[in-house]
């Protein structure tokens, strides 16, 4: 068995085939790092500009009132690991802003700003191993039996004291080693390449990540194989093995996808955007008739005499005020809660259905655990709700110490009325606004899943493609077992 | 050369391995028609249902101030042959008198899910697909036939070399168009009766331009295929080869050709940008309370008048302050616009080395689905908000009346309650009815067929550049052919 791989593994090193797809392989994966970095670079800084310009921007608020309204405004840094998976970030948000009229989602992707950018797709690695490389795999191994029928090496192999059994397991390891040596050796000095020249440093759980990354492009890899070497015994020219590996290839890799997610997406009914818009706007529109309704609760609470309304009026006012914005924040928080869980149950939908797809196994499973997938968007955007209320909380609580009723406060311009009855203005052009204390703030430091969490998102994929490598390798040793060898 | 096609049509028609990837072939075409008419009835109505609801809100609102109209970007009939980035897109930008709202709503900020692996669109099929059946049906024509011995029988006879790669080429690309166009015709006669669609004649040519499009990009990788056949010895070298350039071509150049250029010609970066919207805001801002106090000063006036003087001082002194502010915004605009247009170019012109970017980019102007549709569409919502301006503008003059005692109606009214205490009544308002009937609509902002045409016209070009060239050393390599 071993002999058979070992025979096979050196034809196939020496053949020009091999040399080409090899090098290949080397710079697609060498530019794919390449791109990864580069594009985790922009990302980066891009993001620090904006952190910059917001840390001023909460500088030059004039109040706690001014900056509960404006509320905070929070940046998705980019993960490390897009670098080898960019997935879906290029679609996602990077800033979401949490004032009350915010819609608390993320918003200004990388495509949205520069539509080109999103044109084509992104060269990562992932795309490489899912698309290049399986095509690869396939080219390697299509002719393993039908091949040597062909050349007629095949009824010599078999003539010896060999059984089938072990011809058959020996071509399939011998097809297997080189592609995963062909990926593995320019994956592993690229990764050492990127963190010893960029000095980009991985946390274990980034590491750890990593390698289960890894792990299931190699069982993606050797599912393709197994199925190029199941092809090549279940046919009896080389050339048919490769057209029907060629189709199987296309289906599993662009139509399948495309197709189960569109599937899901006619069969699962979500919110739209504009739904969205339309009820987010009637929240708003209801101003005029619910506000009123919380200001008679007040007053009625409140039993003021008419005397008493000059001087205890406006407390009543700012009651009323507070808990109309505090049920909007809640009717806001519904409606967005609703939209992510129709959104959710999209998503759940469109992953069960693309388990029919090995690529799609490969893509989704990738972005789960390189967090650059829609998943990993939900979760965020619920980490920016709970900073949302955290924030509120904070300003509440500073307006409730530092600015009380009875503190006048300034400002730049001032109305008022003179005693015969003309408007009075005033200018003060010394006035300063007062500097925020922002030393208490809350910061976002967003609680993203980890290693164990991703991985058994991950596991069912990897699950799927386990199940078909191992059902390529027994149809392929079935039907080597019954091969017409002549 | 005829009589070579016909032998290799002849050839190719009965054989089943044709057959069967016509029928592939067909279906994949009429499948992805199909989903392309999905998603564009899908953003058709999410068009119609955005604008219906602006409508509704702007009649039930209170003022011809307070009214916020949405422009909505219509999808372009033709794209449902291809999507392109119109999912990523928003489908549309609230305007309102402070000016303009973010552009969103697109299809994928509500479903990311759906951007994750791409759209199944004709364009999808044909320039992944198709591209490789062109080869398959070229790759074998010359070192095939010299494997199988027919070549040199076929040059024994008085046929020259110059008809025999010439009729090849033909031969295996004529079924190479039925391919593309029968199930073409197929489909747009299921748009037309089954989905109700009719295309205008400036559709039917932009149509017309797109299938030249696509036809000349399936001759490039035939060619291709002919001139590896006739360039090798073996038919699996010059399948090898021809499939090494297909994924070159048609996956790797393309995305890393984009990148390069974003690393060559960066824009803008967005924060930065609304940072510098504010700053002009509030510079304007400041100035804008200055002259307003200096007015109001001169002006002296009672503060029953507070209302008339402040319309005075918006009517003159004001608006012009607002002009210069808008046309600081408006060069802010400009320049930003500049910079991400300089990007897409850059990306386009790098990529156009692989004729599938040439295929995407020709697409792009006829079916309204390119990178530019982002700047046309922020361009378009500024020109209307210029109309929409003069609208409110004069709204509120004609119905000056309306407006103020619009403006001093209330929802509710505090006063004391019959126990004694303060009490809220809520008063019950007539629900108004705004007049919007003269409310400018927002025309769609696709390109003039002349525009479009040409701005195909560049990678008409390059394609058939590409096929000539192909072409060429198809020809001169079988020229020195050696057929033993």
């Amino acid at each position: 068995m071993w002999k058979i791989a070992g025979k096979e593994i050196s034809e196939l090193l020496f053949s020009a085939k091999f040399v080409v797809i090899a090098a290949a392989t080397f710079v697609l994966i060498g530019l794919s790092l390449f791109n990864g970095y580069t594009v985790y670079e922009i990302e980066t800084r891009a993001v620090t500009v904006g952190e910059r310009i917001t840390e001023d921007e909460y500088a030059s608020r004039e109040s706690y009132e001014q900056l509960s309204y404006s509320g905070a405004k929070v940046y998705r840094s980019p993960e490390k690991l897009a670098i080898l998976d960019i997935g879906a970030s290029g679609y996602i948000g990077r800033r979401s802003s949490t004032g009350t009229w915010s819609r608390g989602m993320l918003s200004e992707s990388r495509y949205g700003q520069d539509p080109a950018l999103g044109l084509f797709g992104e060269l990562d690695l992932t795309f490489i191993v899912g698309s290049v490389l399986s095509l690869f795999a396939l080219l390697f191994s299509y002719g393993s039996v039908c091949g040597e029928r062909e050349r007629g090496t095949l009824r010599l192999l078999l003539s010896n004291s060999l059984s089938r059994s072990s011809v058959i397991v020996g071509k399939l390891l011998g097809a297997s080693i080189p592609i995963v040596m062909v990926y593995l050796v320019p994956l592993l000095l690229g990764v050492a390449v990127l963190t010893i020249w960029t000095g980009i440093d991985f946390s274990s759980d980034e590491w750890l990540r990593l390698a289960a990354m890894v792990a299931i492009q190699v069982v993606y890899l050797l599912m393709f194989t197994a199925m190029s070497v199941a092809v090549s015994a279940l046919t009896r020219s080389g050339f048919a093995s490769f057209l029907v590996c060629l189709l199987l290839w296309i289906m599993f890799i662009a139509i399948i996808p495309k197709l189960t997610v569109q599937g899901a997406a006619q069969v699962t009914p979500t919110m739209s955007a504009e739904e969205y818009e339309n009820r987010a706007h009637r929240l708003w529109q209801g101003y005029s008739s619910t506000y009123p309704k919380f200001l008679k609760e007040a007053f009625d609470e409140a039993r003021l005499t008419e005397d008493e309304m000059e001087e205890r009026g406006r407390e009543v006012y700012e009651l009323a005020h507070d808990r109309f914005m505090g049920h909007q924040r809640e009717e806001r928080e519904k409606l967005n809660r609703e939209f992510r869980m129709k959104r959710r149950s999209l998503m759940s939908t469109a992953t069960a259905f693309s388990m029919a797809s090995p690529s799609s196994c490969l893509r989704l499973s990738s972005q789960a655990l390189a967090r650059t997938g829609p998943m990993a968007m939900e979760i965020l955007e619920e980490e920016i709700q709970r900073y949302s209320r955290e924030f509120a909380e904070w300003t509440k609580a500073m307006r409730d110490r530092y600015e009380s009723d009875d503190q006048v406060r300034g400002n730049y311009i001032r109305f008022s009325r003179n005693e015969d009855g003309t408007m009075k203005i005033e200018i003060d052009e010394d006035y300063e606004p007062p500097q925020l204390d922002l030393s208490s703030m809350p910061r976002f430091t967003p609680v993203m899943p980890e290693v164990q969490a991703l991985s058994s998102d991950a596991l069912p994929y990897l699950g799927m493609l386990l199940f078909a490598t191992v059902l390529f390798f027994a149809i392929a040793f079935v039907a080597f077992i019954r091969y017409d060898a002549r | 050369m005829w009589w070579i096609a016909i032998k290799e049509l002849r050839n190719l028609l009965y054989d089943i391995k044709f057959i069967l990837t016509f029928i592939v072939a067909a279906t994949l075409i009429l499948i992805s028609i199909a989903n392309g008419y999905i998603v564009y009835s899908g953003e058709k109505a999410a068009a119609e249902e955005v604008e219906s609801a602006s409508l509704a809100r702007m009649s039930a609102s209170s003022s011809y101030e307070s009214i916020e109209a949405e422009t909505v970007r219509r999808p372009h009939k033709l794209s449902i042959f291809d999507i392109g980035i119109s999912g990523l897109l928003g489908r549309s930008c609230t305007v309102w008198s402070r000016g303009t709202r973010e552009i969103q709503g697109s299809r994928y900020e509500a479903d990311p899910v759906l951007a994750v692996f791409g759209e199944l669109d004709l364009t999808f099929t044909v320039t992944y697909i198709l591209s490789l059946i062109a080869i398959l049906f070229g790759f074998g024509s010359i070192s095939g036939e010299r494997e199988s011995g027919t070549l040199s029988l076929m040059l024994a006879g008085p046929t020259r070399r110059t008809s025999v790669v010439l009729g090849k080429l033909l031969g295996g690309f004529i079924p190479l168009a039925l391919l593309y166009l029968m199930p073409l015709m197929l489909g747009l006669a299921g748009l037309m009766l089954l989905g109700d669609i009719s295309f205008t004649a400036a559709e039917w040519i932009g149509l017309g331009l797109m299938s030249l499009a696509m036809l000349l990009y399936l001759l490039v990788f035939h060619s291709l295929a002919v001139a590896m056949s006739a360039l090798t010895r073996s038919s699996f070298t010059s399948f090898m080869v021809c499939l090494l350039i297909w994924v070159a071509c048609v996956a790797v150049i393309p995305r890393g050709a984009v990148q390069l250029g974003a690393q060559i010609s960066p824009s803008m970066n967005r924060f930065e940008y609304t940072r510098e919207i504010w700053a002009i805001h509030r510079s304007f801002s400041r100035e804008r309370i200055r002259a307003m106090a200096d007015f109001f000063q001169e002006k002296n006036p009672q503060m029953t008048e507070f209302r008339k003087v402040f319309d005075e001082f918006q009517n003159t002194v004001g608006s012009k302050i607002d002009e210069r502010r808008q046309a600081a915004l408006d060069r802010l605009f400009e320049s930003y616009v500049l910079e991400r247009n300089n990007l897409t170019s850059t990306a386009a012109n790098l990529s156009r080395i692989s004729p599938s970017a040439c295929l995407a980019f020709s697409l792009n102007g006829l079916t309204s689905t390119g990178p530019e549709l982002l700047s046309r569409f922020e361009k378009a919502v500024r020109t209307y908000l210029d109309v929409f301006a003069a609208y409110q503008d004069a709204m509120l003059e004609k119905h000056a009346d309306e407006v103020e005692a619009a403006r001093r109606t209330r929802s509710y009214e505090t006063k004391p309650g019959p126990d004694g205490y303060m009490t809220v009544e809520i008063l019950d308002r007539k629900p108004t009815e705004l007049d919007i009937s003269e409310l400018p609509r927002f025309e769609g902002f696709d390109l003039p067929v002349e525009a479009a045409v040409e701005g195909v016209l560049l990678d008409l070009g390059a394609l058939s550049f590409y096929a000539l060239l192909l072409i060429a050393i198809a020809y001169v390599a079988f020229l020195r052919y050696d057929v033993r």
